[in-house]
């Protein structure tokens, strides 16, 4: 799927819902857990607040704050006109005049991703009867188009090459911040435009947590949630490694996470579910005899989507029943408490193909080890 | 009135740093002390309560109450009129122990479900209070900023029991005039600010090209201790200015720009440093008198002094070059609390300076033979004279 089709999909959905015009908006903070419909429509992510008309004979608006962003925005939009606003209200209320349909054939996506403020601005400018229309909207722009995969391809290589500055720069006795920084400078080196990076160190985790000024010693294993974004499109590995020589139970255990994975990008093949993917995840681990932890807190979802765009399927969690389609890209991560080793993390970000999930990374997580320099 | 000014920066989708409660520059009793202070203002306006707002983006009021500052999504501060505040925060459970070592707040709970943490502590707000008094305000500050979903619910929530009046302007207010602790912060933000600019200099003297001057200048940062670093740079000499880090490499950029003009700004301890500096090989005459205008400018600083003649002194030295695109001749704005949210302020502004508050007051000149400039100087205003953060003359 490219941009275009995206773009025929919404309008598609727009006709069977009788609308003839869509405001897709988007405030500034962005997540990477959650749908940016601007960005879906335009490639853009913002700075400030931002919106995007689309008109159902397929022309389109990007108009972004500050107005000095609109160089930036320009040399990325796929829509047909790029423009910047020093006053992103007024300039809503002048796309909605200029749009001059009545409320009940305009569609709103993205309404909860503003402000207060912004939000009922748009709503006051637009009157009653405006829809929200975020369902189908998404539903349209769940699967990613071929330059989102390139760029979740690119991200992903980022994101190894962020893991094996970690392995060759950690050390007992630099802080996690230490080497928070190395790895997220190398990633943005390489072209990261943001990161979601989760790394602790402990001798038994519950959880991963942000990183400190906790001292890295002999004895820890080290987890890693490394997400990188590429143009605006993120990926995600997640990682363990041990300082120095442990147990070989880890080993044994970290199978299971291993197993878990490819046992989730086997099932996950266009038409199945969610919920699907998450049983066969779950059952190597209820196997094991984990049944019991197999639920928060000791672990939190066996993966998810992958924004700023899409983040279609949603969180992977059994009670999911969306159905997955060809071109979803999302993280299977089967990270899990287990008593015998503490918390331990292995994910890797995949793309639905007609023969299952395909890995993204180049090679799948091994529980890796650093040695301890003399 | 003129039009805004924005310096916007790229928000990350997760913070990461130093966040920790460093109880040896912020101890409980300052945020005892402070919390006094709030509740004055609460008393005067008869709030039985207050409720503050804060996000990843925007979290000044809320980190000066608890020092927490949410890495992602939001927090929310309950403040009664006695007793211990709460923090609520949008986190999973098992996300609490790293919240706790955030914050001197004790009473810490975690939720998704906004409507029954409010509701259930503002019960006990307006049970404590006496019954049959009438229905009360409360005051919540940062509610227009709130995400829509979330600010309606709360909004619902807090109007189940009693009329709510918009505590920002009142709270804002509070902060405007650093205490003695907050100065030291922002000295050590500053120094720490004056190091990673080096660094960033220091690698685009020697032929690095922008992404890894900058890259230089948040590592120095973040291992200095910065929470958060925020960049953006000139690329194409239009006066834009782009969030490089956030930027694919473009094939159209060979190597620096000049003139080159960067905006950094660090977060330290919780406090903000920013600063705008434009190098060159050799500062240019524009560069030279907007230099001149910002010290002179930072010269004349006092409590008392309004925006007008702070910046009217200003445009009287810098000449008669253009404005820059984004900023215009010169601005002003509070500096320390807050970073994107914190309006910039123009010469046809009256609003004084405030004694003890902390301002940055930013010289530009845009276009013609002379390129773009940016500059900036950060200064704390006394009673009588000034103290500088951040030298004009660091800038050029």
């Amino acid at each position: 799927m490219n941009a275009d089709e995206r773009v025929k999909a919404v309008l598609g959905e727009m006709a069977e819902a009788g609308i003839e015009a869509i405001i897709a908006v988007c405030g500034s903070v962005h997540a990477f857990q959650k749908p940016n419909a601007v960005f879906l429509l335009s490639g853009v992510r913002s700075l400030g607040d931002a919106f995007v008309v689309l008109r159902d004979r397929g022309d389109s608006t990007l108009v972004v704050s500050p107005a000095w962003d609109a160089c930036r925005a320009r040399e990325r939009s796929k829509t047909t006109v790029t423009d910047g606003a020093a006053d992103i209200r007024e300039a809503l209320v002048a796309a909605v005049e200029r749009i001059g349909l009545p409320p009940a054939k305009i569609g709103i996506v993205g309404l909860d991703s503003l402000s207060l403020a912004m939000g009922t601005w748009l709503l006051r400018a637009l009157g009653n009867g405006a829809r929200r229309f975020d369902a189908e909207f998404l539903r349209a722009a769940r699967r990613k188009i071929a330059e989102e995969i390139a760029n979740a391809e690119r991200a992903t290589r980022i994101a190894e090459q962020g893991w094996e500055t970690l392995l060759s720069t950690a050390r007992p006795g630099m802080h996690e911040l230490e080497l928070a920084t190395e790895i997220c400078g190398r990633m943005t080196a390489l072209g990261a435009d943001d990161n979601f990076l989760m790394l602790s160190a402990s001798q038994h985790a519950r959880a991963v947590r942000p990183p400190s000024r906790r001292i890295l010693e002999a004895g820890d294993i080290i987890l890693c949630e490394i997400s990188p974004g590429f143009d605006g499109q993120f990926s995600q590995i997640c990682r363990t490694a041990l300082v120095g020589e442990l147990p070989g139970i880890f080993e044994t255990k970290y199978e299971l996470l291993r197993e878990a994975v490819r046992r989730g990008m086997k099932t996950a093949v266009p038409g199945a579910s969610v919920a699907e993917v998450v049983r066969a995840m779950n059952l190597i681990l209820e196997e094991a005899g984990y049944a019991e932890f197999c639920v928060p807190p000791h672990m939190r979802a066996r993966g998810h989507g992958l924004g700023v765009g899409s983040i279609s399927p949603g969180d992977l969690t059994a009670d999911n029943k969306n159905i997955l389609d060809r071109d979803m890209v999302f993280v299977i991560h089967p990270n899990q408490y287990m008593p015998e080793t503490g918390y331990m993390m292995c994910g890797e970000p995949v793309v639905v193909t007609d023969a299952g999930a395909r890995a993204l990374t180049t090679r799948l997580a091994t529980l890796d080890r650093i040695a301890i320099r003399q | 009135m003129s039009a805004a000014i924005s310096m916007q920066t790229m928000q990350p989708v997760l913070l990461y740093g130093q966040y920790e409660w460093d109880q040896n520059w912020l101890p409980a009793d300052e945020f005892e002390a402070r919390l006094g202070i709030v509740r004055r203002v609460m008393a005067d306006r008869g709030w039985k309560g207050v409720v503050v707002h804060g996000d990843s983006q925007e979290n000044g009021l809320l980190c000066y109450l608890t020092n927490f500052i949410p890495n992602q999504r939001w927090g929310l501060a309950l403040i009664g009129a006695d007793g211990p505040p709460r923090l609520i925060v949008s986190v999973g459970s098992r996300d609490l122990p790293a919240v706790r070592k955030q914050t001197w707040v004790q009473d810490i709970r975690a939720t998704s479900d906004i409507v029954s943490a409010l509701g259930s502590w503002l019960q006990e707000v307006f049970d404590k209070s006496h019954a049959g008094s009438g229905p009360g305000k409360i005051g919540f500050a940062d509610a227009e900023r709130m995400r829509f979903d979330v600010a309606g619910k709360a909004l619902d929530a807090c109007r189940g029991f009693a009329e709510v009046e918009d505590a920002s302007p009142a709270l804002v207010a509070i902060t405007r005039s650093k205490r003695p602790r907050e100065i030291a912060l922002l000295r050590l933000s500053y120094r720490c600010l004056h190091v990673a600019l080096g660094e960033v200099e220091r690698v685009w003297r020697n032929g690095g090209d922008d992404r890894a001057a900058l890259l230089a200048g948040e590592r120095s940062a973040r291992i200095a201790g910065a929470q958060d670093v925020r960049m953006l740079c000139s690329v194409d000499g239009t006066g834009a200015l782009r969030p490089i880090a956030c930027e694919s490499p473009s094939p159209s950029r060979a190597g620096p720009v000049e003139p080159w003009t960067v905006y950094f700004a660090l977060r330290r301890g919780g406090y903000w440093a920013e600063a705008m500096v434009t190098m060159t090989g050799a500062p240019s005459p524009a560069q030279r008198a907007a230099r001149r205008a910002l010290e002179s400018a930072a010269a004349s600083v006092h409590a008392g002094i309004s925006c007008r003649d702070l910046l009217g002194r200003m445009e009287a030295d810098r000449g008669s070059y253009a404005g820059h695109p984004i900023l215009g001749s010169g601005a002003c704005r509070a500096s320390g609390r807050a970073l994107d949210g914190e309006p910039w302020m123009r010469a046809d502004s009256d609003e004084a300076l405030v004694e003890n508050g902390v301002y940055t007051i930013a010289a530009g000149v845009g276009g013609g033979d002379t390129g773009h400039v940016l500059l900036s100087t950060t200064v704390l205003a006394r009673a009588a004279g000034h103290e500088i953060l951040w030298p004009a003359a660091a800038a050029a």
